[in-house]
C-alpha cells in the first residue's frame, strides 16, 4: 500500500496551532486519516480535508491566542511603562545609552554604505577595469591604451585619463584657473556613463579641439546661455569648443573633474621637449578599459603582462600589467578598506558596551522587580512567560532608543557630513538595506541585552522573594564584574588608538621634511604670465622682502613625475628603473631651503649648468652606487650632462611614501610654477606686494597663490578625518561605559548601605568610605588595562605600517590612557560614592 | 462528585464501550456514529486532554506505523476513577429518568 504524505506546509501550520498535551500522536492521527481519505476518495479530497481541518480550527485558535495575548501584552506594557516612570534616572541612562550607541552605529553604517557606493553608478561598471603598471601604480605608459585596444579583442574601449595642473580658462571678460581638468581619449565617455545634459557622449570627443564641461562650469562661464558650440580659451593659447555639458560628477565617484579635453592637447601642450611620446618609458596617464562580458580576468592579466613585457627591449620579467576592477578603485587607492574595518570594529565595540550597560543595570535593578515576579509566579506564570515578558520589555526599550537614535541622526547629520567630508542625505536612511540593519540592530541589542536579565529574573523563587530574601548570588556579581572589565578594556583600546593616531598625525605635520614648506608660496604660470616669468622673477628677486625666487615644472609639495629613460655610468640596464624628476630654475636649493650634502646649487656663474647641470638626491646617489656623485655624467631627455650637487633626502611626497631617487634638471623653459620664499612675519604685506607686482606685469591674469604647507597638510585630510571621527566615536563609547558605571555604582552603594552605616557608626571617616567603595572599581579598571594594552599595541602597530615614516608608540601613551580611564571611571562613580559616604547612618540602619 | 461536560461524558462513555483500538480516530468515528452528528477534531481531543488531566483516563503509546508518518498511536483507557465516575453518572441519570417512561407524554 502506498503511503501518502500530507502537504508539508499544512503539517507545519498544524504543529503551530495544536494545543494538545500529546501533539505527536495527534499529528499521527491526522496522517492516518489523511491516508484513509486518500485511499477512498483520492488524494485531492484528502488534501482538501486536511486543510479544511486546519482552517476550521484556526478562528478559535486565533481568537484565543489574540485575546489572551492582548490581555497579557497590555499588562506587560503597563508594567514596563510604570517601571520606566518609577525609575526615571535608571531608564534615562539605559535608553540614552542605547540611543547614542545606535546613533553611532547608524552613522557608521551610513559612512560604510557611502564608501561602498563608490563608482557603482556607471552602466556595466563590472566590465570597467583600470590597467595598473608595475608595482600596481596608477600611471601607465602613454601608448598603452591604444596598443591594448588594438591587440586584444576583449578590449572594447580604452582611454587614458590624466589631470593637468591648473589651466587658465577665459571667455570674454571671465577668467578662472580651473583645477579639475582632465585629458581623455575619445573612448572615455563610452566607457563611463557620466550623465550628459547636452551633447552626445559617444561622439563628443571626436574633435581634438572639443571640450566637455560640467554644469557648474557652464553656469560659471555661460550663465543663462546655451554653452553648446561656444568657445573657451585655454591658457590664452588654444580655442576649444564646448561640445557637451555633463551633470556635476557625484561625490561618490573616484574620478573627479569639471572639464574634459582631448588627450592630444596634453601631448602637444604639456609634454617636455625632447620627450618621445611613443616611448614606453614615459609613464603618466591612468588607463581605463571596458572589456567584453565574462572575460576571465586572471587569463587576461597574464596575456597583457606578456604583451607588456614584449614592449621593453630589455625583456624585463619584473614588469607586470594587471587589470583592477574599476569598482574596487576606491578601496585600492584610498585604502578605505581598513577604515571600513576600523569603523565596523568601533561600531561593534559600541554596541557591546551599550549591551553590557543594559545587562548590568537591569540585573542590578532586578531587586526592584522581585515582588512582581513573585506574584506573577504565584498566580501561575510559567518561566517561559516571564522570559517572554522581559525580552519584550528590552525590545520595547531598544525600539524607543531606535526612535531617539533616528532623531539624533537626522539632527546631527550635517555635522557628521562636515566632519567626514561626505554629502550623505537624510533620506539615505530609507534604503531597504539600512532599514534591515536597523531592524537587525534592534533585535540583536534587544535580545542580547535582554536575555541575561530575563533568565535571572525569571529564576527567582517566589517563596524566598516574597519573604524578602533576595539572593542575587555571587555568580551574578562575578558576571557583572567581567562585563565591566570588558567595557573598560574596550574603552582603553579606543583611547590608546585615538592617542596614537593623534601622535602620528602631529609627527607627520611637524616632522622636518627637508625644505622650508612654511615659507613657500607657489603661483601657477599660464600663457602670457608664463612668458613673463623672467620679468616677474627678476622684479620679485630685487625686493628684500622676498628671500628667494625660483621656478618648477611640477608643483610643490608633491611631485608625481617619474621616467625610466635616465642614463648614467654603470646603470643596471636589465631593469626598468623609474626615477622621479622635476624641471627647475636657478636658486632652487636656496629658495626651497634644501640642504646640500656636496657640490653646489645651480648658478648663473657656470655657463654649463644651463646645458648640462643636474642636482640629485642622496637616494639616487645610493642607487647609482657611488660614494661621491659630483662631476659624474648623467643624461636624460637628450641632455647629456653631469651632476653638480647632491641634496639631502627630502620629502617631496606624503610621508606614507618612502623617499625615492629624484633629480632636478635645470630647464627654465619648462617652468610652470613660480616658487617664492617669504618670511612668515608680515605675510599679508608681502603678499600684497607680490600681488601688486603681478598686476603690474600681467594685469589680465587673476592672481592666485597657494601656501605649500597647506597643500602639504591636505594630503593627510583623509587620515585626519578618520582620526577625528574615531575620536568622536571613542568619546561616545566611553560616555556610554560611564553611564553604565554610574548606574552600577548606585546599585553597589545601595546594596552596601547597611555595611556603610555600621562602619560609620563605628567611626569610619567619609574619605575612608569613598576609598572603600572606589577601590573595587579601581581594581576592575586595572584589570581592564592589562587586557587592553596588548590588544591596542597589536592593532596600532598594524595601522602604523601604513606610514613609511612613523612615530614611536612609546610606553607613556599606554600609562596615560590607563590613568585617563581610571580617572573617568572614578569621576563617573564619585557622585554615588560620596552620596553613600555622606548619608546619615540612621537612615540606612533604622528600618530593622 | 464533579460533573463532567457533555462531550467529556460522551467521550468517557465511548472509551469504556468501544471494542476497537481506543485512539483518537476510532473514538471520533464511534462517537460520530453513535450521535449521528459531526464531531470536529477539536471536540474530541480537547475533552480527551481534560479527562486525562482530571485523572479519569490514562494513555499509553503503542508502536508507530509508517501510515502515520512514523508517529505512535496513543491508546486511552479508563482509570478506576473514570469507571466510578461513569457509574455515578448512570446512577444519577437513572434516578432522573425513572418516572418518565415516555417522553411524548406531557407532564400535567
Amino acid at each position: 500500500m502506498r503511503i501518502l504524505k500530507p502537504p508539508a506546509i499544512a503539517k507545519a501550520v498544524l504543529w503551530l496551532i495544536l494545543n494538545h498535551s500529546h501533539p505527536e500522536t495527534m499529528i499521527g492521527d491526522f496522517e492516518e486519516m489523511y491516508n484513509e481519505i486518500a485511499r477512498n476518495k483520492g488524494p485531492f479530497r484528502a488534501k482538501i480535508w486536511y486543510w479544511s481541518q486546519i482552517i476550521l480550527t484556526f478562528p478559535s485558535f486565533v481568537k484565543n491566542s489574540i485575546y489572551w495575548g492582548a490581555t497579557m501584552f497590555t499588562n506587560y506594557f503597563k508594567m514596563a511603562l510604570r517601571f520606566i516612570k518609577k525609575h526615571k534616572v535608571f531608564s534615562l541612562i539605559n535608553i540614552s545609552g542605547l540611543a547614542v550607541s545606535m546613533a553611532c552605529c547608524l552613522f557608521i553604517t551610513l559612512w560604510i554604505f557611502d564608501e561602498l557606493s563608490f563608482d557603482k553608478f556607471h552602466a556595466d561598471s563590472d566590465q570597467i577595469y583600470q590597467a595598473l603598471g608595475n608595482g600596481r601604480i596608477p600611471s601607465t605608459p602613454l601608448p598603452l591604451a591604444a596598443a591594448l585596444k588594438e591587440t586584444f579583442p576583449e578590449v572594447i574601449y580604452a582611454s587614458r585619463f590624466e589631470g593637468i595642473g591648473e589651466p587658465l580658462f577665459r571667455r570674454e571678460d571671465k577668467a578662472f584657473y580651473e583645477n579639475g581638468v582632465a585629458v581623455v581619449d575619445p573612448d572615455f565617455f563610452k566607457i563611463f556613463s557620466f550623465p550628459f545634459l547636452q551633447g552626445d557622449p559617444d561622439t563628443v570627443m571626436e574633435d581634438i579641439y572639443s571640450i566637455v564641461i560640467s554644469e557648474r562650469i557652464a553656469n560659471k562661464f555661460f550663465p543663462g546661455e546655451d554653452p553648446l558650440g561656444k568657445a573657451l580659451t585655454m591658457n590664452d593659447e588654444l580655442d576649444l569648443t564646448v561640445r557637451g555639458v555633463m551633470k556635476d560628477i557625484p561625490q561618490n565617484s573616484t574620478l573627479q573633474f569639471d572639464i574634459a579635453i582631448h588627450y592630444d592637447i596634453r601631448i602637444s601642450n604639456f609634454t617636455p621637449a625632447g620627450a618621445d611620446i611613443n616611448s614606453w618609458g614615459w609613464w603618466s596617464p591612468n588607463t581605463f578599459l571596458k572589456l567584453q562580458k565574462d572575460v576571465s580576468i586572471i587569463a587576461f592579466d597574464q596575456k597583457i603582462t606578456k604583451f607588456f613585457q614584449s614592449k621593453f627591449e630589455k625583456g624585463n620579467d619584473d614588469e607586470a600589467l594587471t587589470a583592477l576592477p574599476f569598482t574596487e578603485r576606491r578601496f585600492f587607492f584610498w585604502e578605505t578598506e581598513q577604515y571600513i574595518m576600523i569603523y565596523s570594529v568601533i561600531a561593534v565595540f559600541i554596541v557591546i558596551v551599550s549591551c553590557i550597560n543594559f545587562i548590568n543595570l537591569s540585573t542590578a535593578r532586578s531587586a526592584n522587580r522581585a515582588c512582581e515576579i513573585g506574584i506573577r509566579k504565584v498566580v501561575g506564570a510559567f518561566r517561559k512567560n516571564l522570559i517572554f515578558q522581559f525580552l519584550g520589555e528590552s525590545l520595547f526599550l531598544t525600539l524607543t532608543a531606535l526612535v531617539t537614535a533616528l532623531l539624533i541622526v537626522s539632527t546631527v547629520l550635517p555635522f557628521f557630513n562636515s566632519l567626514t567630508g561626505k554629502q550623505i542625505a537624510a533620506d539615505s536612511l530609507n534604503q531597504p538595506s539600512i532599514l534591515l540593519i536597523m531592524l537587525g540592530l534592534v533585535l540583536f541589542i534587544g535580545i542580547a541585552s535582554g536575555s541575561y536579565p530575563a533568565l535571572i529574573l525569571s529564576s527567582f523563587k517566589p517563596v524566598q522573594v516574597m519573604k524578602g530574601h533576595l539572593n542575587l548570588g555571587s555568580s551574578g556579581s562575578v558576571f557583572r564584574k567581567v562585563l565591566v572589565v570588558i567595557q573598560f578594556s574596550i574603552s582603553i583600546i579606543l583611547i590608546i588608538g585615538t592617542g596614537i593616531v593623534y601622535k602620528q598625525l602631529s609627527y607627520i605635520k611637524t616632522k622636518d621634511i627637508g625644505y622650508a614648506k612654511d615659507q613657500l608660496i607657489t603661483i601657477s604660470l599660464k600663457g602670457e604670465s608664463r612668458r613673463s616669468y623672467d620679468i616677474l622673477k627678476n622684479r620679485l628677486n630685487a625686493d628684500n622682502r622676498i628671500l628667494g625666487v625660483t621656478g618648477m615644472a611640477d608643483d610643490l609639495p608633491n611631485f608625481g613625475w617619474t621616467s625610466s629613460t635616465a642614463e648614467w655610468e654603470g646603470k643596471d640596464t636589465t631593469k626598468e628603473i623609474h626615477i622621479g624628476f622635476n624641471f627647475v630654475d636657478y636658486d632652487v636649493a636656496k629658495t626651497l631651503g634644501i640642504e646640500l650634502v656636496e657640490g653646489r646649487d645651480f648658478s648663473r656663474e657656470f655657463m654649463a649648468d644651463a646645458e648640462s647641470g643636474y642636482l640629485v638626491n642622496e637616494e639616487l646617489v645610493k642607487l647609482m652606487g657611488l660614494e661621491s656623485a659630483v662631476e659624474r655624467p648623467f643624461k636624460e631627455f637628450g641632455k647629456a650632462g653631469k651632476i653638480i650637487g647632491v641634496f639631502k633626502n627630502t620629502h617631496f611626497l606624503p610621508l606614507t611614501y618612502q623617499i625615492n631617487p629624484l633629480y632636478f634638471q635645470l630647464n627654465p623653459v619648462r617652468v610652470n610654477h613660480l616658487v617664492l620664499r617669504v618670511p612668515t612675519e608680515n605675510m599679508p604685506a608681502t603678499i600684497q606686494f607680490i600681488k601688486d607686482t603681478w598686476e603690474e606685469i600681467v594685469p589680465m591674469y587673476p592672481f592666485e597663490y597657494r601656501f605649500v604647507d597647506a597643500d602639504f597638510d591636505r594630503a593627510y585630510v583623509n587620515i585626519e578625518r578618520m582620526g577625528r571621527l574615531a575620536n568622536v566615536f571613542t568619546f561616545f563609547a566611553i560616555f556610554i561605559a560611564c553611564l553604565g558605571l554610574f548606574g552600577l555604582a548606585s546599585f553597589t552603594a545601595g546594596q552596601r548601605s547597611k555595611e556603610i552605616g555600621i562602619r560609620k557608626v563605628l567611626g569610619a571617616s567619609m574619605p575612608g568610605i569613598v576609598v572603600l567603595l572606589s577601590s573595587e572599581f579601581t581594581k576592575w579598571v586595572l584589570i581592564a588595562n592589562v587586557i587592553g594594552w596588548p590588544v591596542a599595541y597589536l592593532v596600532m602597530h598594524r595601522w602604523l605600517q601604513n606610514f613609511a615614516y612613523r612615530v614611536n608608540m612609546g610606553f607613556g601613551i599606554f600609562i596615560l590612557s590607563g590613568l585617563a580611564a581610571l580617572t573617568i571611571a572614578l569621576v563617573a562613580i564619585s557622585y554615588q560614592t560620596i552620596k553613600a559616604a555622606t548619608a546619615n547612618p540612621v537612615d540606612s540602619l533604622r528600618y530593622e | 462528585m464533579k460533573y463532567l461536560s457533555r462531550p467529556e461524558e460522551l467521550v468517557l462513555l465511548t472509551i469504556w464501550k468501544m471494542k476497537e483500538e481506543p485512539y483518537g480516530i476510532n473514538i471520533r468515528k464511534y462517537i460520530t456514529k453513535m450521535t449521528g452528528k459531526y464531531w470536529s477534531i477539536g471536540s474530541i481531543y480537547v475533552p480527551l486532554d481534560r479527562l486525562e488531566n482530571k485523572g479519569y483516563l490514562t494513555s499509553s503509546l503503542v508502536s508507530p506505523t509508517s501510515e502515520r508518518g512514523g508517529k505512535s498511536k496513543r491508546f486511552y483507557q479508563l482509570t478506576k476513577e473514570g469507571l466510578k465516575q461513569l457509574q455515578e453518572i448512570k446512577k444519577i441519570y437513572q434516578a432522573f429518568w425513572k418516572d418518565l417512561p415516555d417522553l411524548s407524554v406531557k407532564k400535567t
